[in-house]
């Protein structure tokens, strides 16, 4: 079989990472597979670009929200010149793109395995009570509001501290109803309504990281406690872990929605009572934890597109632990200097 | 048994889950609890691998969180502290009990 050559995005790996480094090397640590990774950035100073043991190419692209053709004119010049048979968008703004324009870029020889757009809503928090019943957790209790009478009535009704939500980005914790209101109008004025007033649950953040193949059924999932995080909130340290409760809706989330791509499951436990806080639609940036453990989630989403047998063995050990640590390249000036001019760099050719 | 952690062991790790004694009064709560999911190491370490939450304990608490694995009674229990230290058996179940009370705080029983 010929080499696979596989987009990957998101390989900024910065202080708030995204998840593309770990899915590229999650695709390497699969000795089964023969695929040539390349990475797609959005600036020249993405870490990934330099990692040559990682990337074997790596392009700029045009940012997704600057518009379809762009986009699509740049994946068919990458196909065209280097080729490009699987894209792993894990941005969250680039779902969108991949979702709606997913049968062209098939037709174009370019596969994904992404959320279907009713899929894709759900990971609205407005539709988190929804979910959480037909998957069987419980979540904090929660209004929708899109008035000032309906946040003060829900704030009557939920108490402090209280937290004020968007629809998809922002959270604040308030604990007073002037806070709330200003909040309030702080979120509306940057990404419109409805607000989610939600319980503040105190305790651990636990996470699951699962794939789909979009007919209900389970390609593996890996739960975690995040043990340390960084100023931002990211994973640091953290453990995988068994809380049934939390797989269990997990698996459920899976077959219930016939989930199509990866997703995480954002939980927090309260004296051992799990509660959903939000839906990922997308690998997270610690996806490499559940590689480490035996779970390998992007090559098992490659082997599902390209109807390749996946590994039957999918559990994995509570108890093991994950450690972030800093590294540093040290490298020429040629690949920053031809990304910068040509917009693409290939480490083959350096060779 | 150590796993590749190097820290912790426990059921989910290979060892058996203990069985109930025929007719042993066992403390109350603890047979649905998430006790019988911890993996306990010999220097005291506890990881909850429902939560991920981790703890140390000292030689007593140990010798208690053995004790109720292997679901002994509290008398049992305080009998075996009395063999390990040197503690009356009122005092061990005092010990035991506070320690007990504690476990049912942080709802592992």
């Amino acid at each position: 079989m010929k080499d696979l050559i596989i987009g990957v995005t998101g390989i900024n790996a910065v202080d708030n990472p995204g998840p593309g480094v770990g899915v590229a090397r999650s695709l390497r640590e699969d000795s089964e597979l023969n695929v040539k990774v390349v990475g797609l950035a959005y600036d020249a100073m993405e870490p990934g670009i330099y990692l040559d043991w990682l990337m074997d190419k790596s392009y700029i692209m045009p940012y997704p929200s600057g518009g379809r053709d762009a986009y699509m004119e740049r994946l068919a010049y990458i196909k065209s010149t280097y080729g490009l048979d699987f894209v792993i968008p894990s941005l969250d703004v680039e779902l969108p793109f991949f979702t709606k324009y997913g049968e062209e870029l098939e037709n174009m020889g370019i596969k994904t395995v992404v959320p279907t757009m009713e899929q894709f809503r759900l990971r609205g928090k407005d539709r988190l009570e929804d979910v959480a019943k037909t998957i069987g957790i419980r979540i904090p209790a929660t209004r929708v509001v899109s008035s000032h009478e309906d946040l003060q009535s829900a704030l009557d009704e939920i108490g402090y501290p209280v937290m004020i939500k968007g629809a998809f980005y922002k959270a604040y914790c308030a604990y007073t109803s002037m806070q709330a209101a200003s909040y309030y109008n702080s979120i509306v004025a940057e990404w419109g309504y409805p607000i989610i007033v939600q319980q503040m649950v105190k305790g651990e953040e636990l996470n699951v990281v699962g794939l789909g193949d979009g007919t209900g059924e389970n390609l593996g999932m890996v739960g975690i406690k995040k043990m340390g995080v960084t100023s931002l909130g990211k994973i640091w340290t953290g453990v995988t872990i068994r809380n049934e409760e939390m797989l269990e809706a997990a698996a459920k989330f899976i077959s219930e929605y016939k989930w199509k791509g990866a997703f995480e499951l954002e939980c927090m436990v309260d004296s051992g009572e799990v509660y959903l806080i939000e839906i990922n639609p997308r690998l997270p940036a610690w996806s490499f934890f559940a590689t480490g453990v035996g779970v390998n989630l992007p090559s098992n989403m490659l082997r599902s597109a390209f109807d390749m047998p996946i590994p039957k063995a999918r559990d994995y050990e509570s108890g093991k632990l994950y450690v972030r640590y800093t590294y540093e390249v040290v490298t020429d000036m040629k690949p920053f200097q031809e990304i910068v001019t040509t917009g693409e760099y290939c480490h083959e050719d350096a060779v | 048994m150590e796993s590749e952690t190097g820290r912790v062991s426990g059921p989910e790790n290979g060892l058996p889950a203990a069985e109930p004694r025929e007719g042993a009064a066992v403390v109350e709560g603890a047979e649905m609890g998430r006790l019988y999911l911890l993996a306990i190491n010999e220097e005291g370490f506890v990881f909850d691998p429902t939560t991920g939450e981790s703890f140390t304990v000292n030689s007593t608490g140990l010798e208690v969180l053995k004790g109720l694995k292997e679901r002994k009674t509290m008398e049992e229990i305080a009998l075996r502290l009395t063999e390990l230290f040197i503690v009356e058996k009122d005092e061990a179940e005092r010990d035991a009990t506070d320690f007990v009370d504690q476990l049912r705080y942080i709802k592992l029983l």
